[in-house]
This record gives C-alpha cells, structure tokens and sequence, in this order.
C-alpha cells in the first residue's frame, strides 16, 4: 500500500518510515499538516494517511477534515496518532473525519491490525464504486450498442441547447436512420440486424469527435449532438458521417451486408430560441425529406427551406 | 497525576523497545542517533521560547520531546515533557521554568543511557 505519514518530530517520523517500509509499503512522509494535505488531494494519493495528531500549521484533525471536504473520492483511510486520551478530544478527532486513533507509544502489532482494516475498507469501498459505475453505465448507455440511451442523450442535447445559447456558439443535431433496415432483420433475422447496429454504432463512434455525443435514438435511429460546430460545416460534416457509416459493407455472420443511412440534420445557431423537442421536430422533418429524395442523403433543416413534401436536395 | 520533577528516573527496558522496531538493532541505532542529534536542539528551542516567554512554542517543543521519547519508552522523559507542556499551555512561566529544568536533568540522564544502549545494539 502507498502511504502518507505526517509527523514534525523526527525520530517518530524516521521510525513511522522505517517499520511501514519494513513491512512492505510504499511510503511518503512530510513534515507538517499542510504538505500532508497537498498530497493527499492529489490524482494518485496514498489511500492511507498516518497523521500526527499535534502539527504545526494545519494539524491532524485539520487534515482530515479538509481531505472529508474537498477529496471525497477516493476514499482515504486516515488514522491519528495522539498523546492525548482525553475523551473529547478523541471524539474531536473521529469527528473530523478520522477513521481511527493510535495513542503513543503505539504497539507496532496494533498497528498493522488497524492498517489492515483500513485495507478491508478501501477494498470494500473500491467495489461499491466499481458495482456503483456499472450500475451507471447501464442506467446511461443502450444495451445493445452501448451508446448514450435516448433519455440521457435527449438530456444532453437540452444541456448543450442551454450552453451554447449563453456562449453565444451552435450546437449540430443529426437524426440518422438506417435505410431499409426492416429488410435486414426480415431476410437475415434479428440477431444479423443486431450485428449490423452494433457495427454502425462502432462507426459513428469513430467519426464523431472526442466531445460530441453519440446516442441511440430509437431501434435503428441515431442521434448526434455535435458542440462548437458551425452551421456552414452541419451538412458536410452529416455527410462524413453518412459515408463513415455506409461506404464499406458490414462484416455480418450472414456475409457483407450493404448498409445506408439518411441524415436529418439541424443547427441550433439557425433556430435560435427553439428547444430540443422543436429541433428534433425539424430534424425529423429533414430526416423524413432525406428518405423521400432517394434515401442514403443528408437533408439540413432550415428555416428558409420550406417545410412540406420539399424535394430539393441540399448535398 | 503527574510527579514532581525530581522523582523522574530513567530505565530503558531494551527488549520493549527492540520488539517495537520488529528486533530491527540496526533501526535502533539510526534513531538514538536521531534522538541524541535532535534532543539537544529540542532543549535549545525550549529554553529560547522560555526566554521570550513564547509559550506557544515551548509548548509545542515540549510535545515533540514527549513524542521522540516515547519512541524509547523513555517514560520518565516523556512524562517530564508532559509536566512542561501542560504548565506552558497553562501559561505558568514560573512553573515552566522549573520543569524545564526537571526535564534538561531527566534528558541529561537519558541521552548517556540511550548511548550505551546504542553500542549495545551494534555489537
């Protein structure tokens, strides 16, 4: 284990260092409360901090309520080391935040014992997170193609509307769907049909930007939010990701599979006061003019393009 | 509770203190080391703070001579630091004075008593 050891007094200090190395663990000691602190807010910080109790500067009770405070994940397991035995200040301490005491002249057995509670803790901790991040993932994500959910990206969409209205930017919304996907599951049945939309999810991912949001909209429909994208680029960039969908057939257990898709796509610079029902409305209206111009194209929904049974090709 | 300075003595019990370095002679000898370098800057510091009526930092020095002797199970060093703590919190110069004293005599004794368990620990 890495662990922190905070003590102004030499010999403890020395001594602390030396029996914890002993023993097989990773050590770092300071000398006061503050640079205690520091590193245990960083990044990788020990999980486990030996605080003395009576420091100059910030002391140990300090430290941990600090560390409560401002790094409350990951856990750190923090024990204070006192003279005192007092009962409140002991309850003073526990109070802060402090997993447990050792009161000086600490027995080195005793010592251990506590460390491996602290490691039962950590442990149990890191898989409640573990359990908890997962439970996440699937509250979020699709299950089939582990894309955004068409809740959490609807979210999305409405947080980006919100942020891009304030920062004065635009924010892209494209609603793809699959050409003649019924097809797919009819003649090659639905398991096929899913390896096709695990496969067109992998190359949305891979044609989206790092910070764009990629979701599963419906069965075979799919929603992009794309921030910081000007109207001028929403149509080439709808086609990029059109071709990054359908120019290569799709490995399937069934052979290469040809697949196209259509595009609706709709910027928020261009409708400016619309929330995200009316620019999913609009963009399902391109979609839909996508679909009658021949399918396998991207329609922009704008506000100077007139709304019904339009064939005019925008690409 | 606490004694009155002149009945602090002294006596290491060695294998105690081995077994708390896990029998560790070579870490025994690195800490006395420590200790009979630290020690002395420890008493300058006090008798500094006494002198400017600092008790804040006496107080906090006394604690720490208290730390490093229990390391020892020096108890009779680190109740004499004890004794001096708690008169400068309580902000008794006159009674800080002579703890002080009481505790440079206790310390006087153990630094020789930890040498000799030093040599000790090397042979």
């Amino acid at each position: 284990m890495k662990i922190l050891i905070a003590d102004d007094e030499l010999v403890s200090r020395r001594m602390l260092q030396a029996l914890l190395t002993m023993w097989g663990h990773e050590v770092i000691s300071v000398e006061d409360g503050n640079a205690a602190y520091e590193v245990l807010k960083q990044a990788e910080a020990p999980r486990v901090g030996l605080l003395d109790w009576v420091m100059p500067g910030r002391d140990g009770v300090d430290v941990c309520r600090a560390i409560r405070r401002d790094r409350p994940e990951p856990y750190t397991f923090m024990l204070l080391l006192t003279a005192k035995d007092a009962k409140e200040n002991l309850i003073e301490g526990l109070e802060s935040g402090a997993d447990d005491y050792l009161i000086k002249p600490w027995d080195p057995n005793e010592l251990k014992a506590r460390l491996r509670t602290g490691q039962r803790i950590l442990q149990l901790e890191d898989r409640l997170v573990e359990a908890r991040e997962t439970m996440r993932f699937k509250a979020t994500h699709d299950h089939l193609t582990f894309l955004l959910n068409r809740g959490v990206i609807i979210d999305l969409l409405e947080r980006e509307l919100v942020r891009t209205v304030r920062e004065k930017g635009c924010t892209v919304v494209m609603l793809a769907d699959l050409d003649h996907f019924k097809n797919i599951n009819d003649v090659h049945g639905h398991l096929v049909g899913d390896e096709v939309l695990r496969e067109v999810a992998r190359r949305l991912l891979g044609s989206a930007r790092s910070y764009d949001f990629v979701g599963r909209y419906g069965g075979e429909e799919f929603l992009l939010v794309l921030n910081n994208c000007d109207t001028s680029h929403a149509l080439a960039r709808a086609e990029e990701v059109r071709k990054a969908v359908g120019s290569l057939p799709i490995q399937t257990e069934r052979g290469p599979l040809a697949v196209t898709m259509s595009v609706g796509v709709i910027s928020s610079k261009e409708w400016l006061g619309r929330g995200a029902q009316e620019l999913l409305c609009e963009a399902d209206a391109a979609l839909y003019r996508a679909k009658a111009s021949g399918r396998n194209r991207s329609e922009l929904a704008s506000p100077k393009t007139p709304q019904e049974g339009s064939l005019l090709s925008l690409t | 509770m606490l004694k009155s300075p002149s009945e602090y003595h002294e006596r290491l019990d060695r294998v105690s203190i081995l077994e708390r370095l896990d029998g560790s002679q070579e870490l025994l000898a690195e800490l006395i080391q420590l200790f009979l370098e630290e020690a002395p800057q420890l008493i300058q510091t006090m008798r500094g703070a006494l002198q400017q009526g600092d008790m804040q930092v006496l107080a906090r020095t006394a604690h720490s001579m208290k730390g490093a002797a229990s390391n020892f199970l020096a108890y009779g060093t680190s109740s004499a630091a004890l004794h001096l703590e708690t008169d400068a919190k309580n902000g008794d110069l006159e009674a800080a004075r002579a703890s002080l004293a009481a505790l440079e005599n206790v310390v006087e004794r153990l630094l020789p008593e930890l040498a000799n368990l030093c040599q000790g620990s090397l042979k």
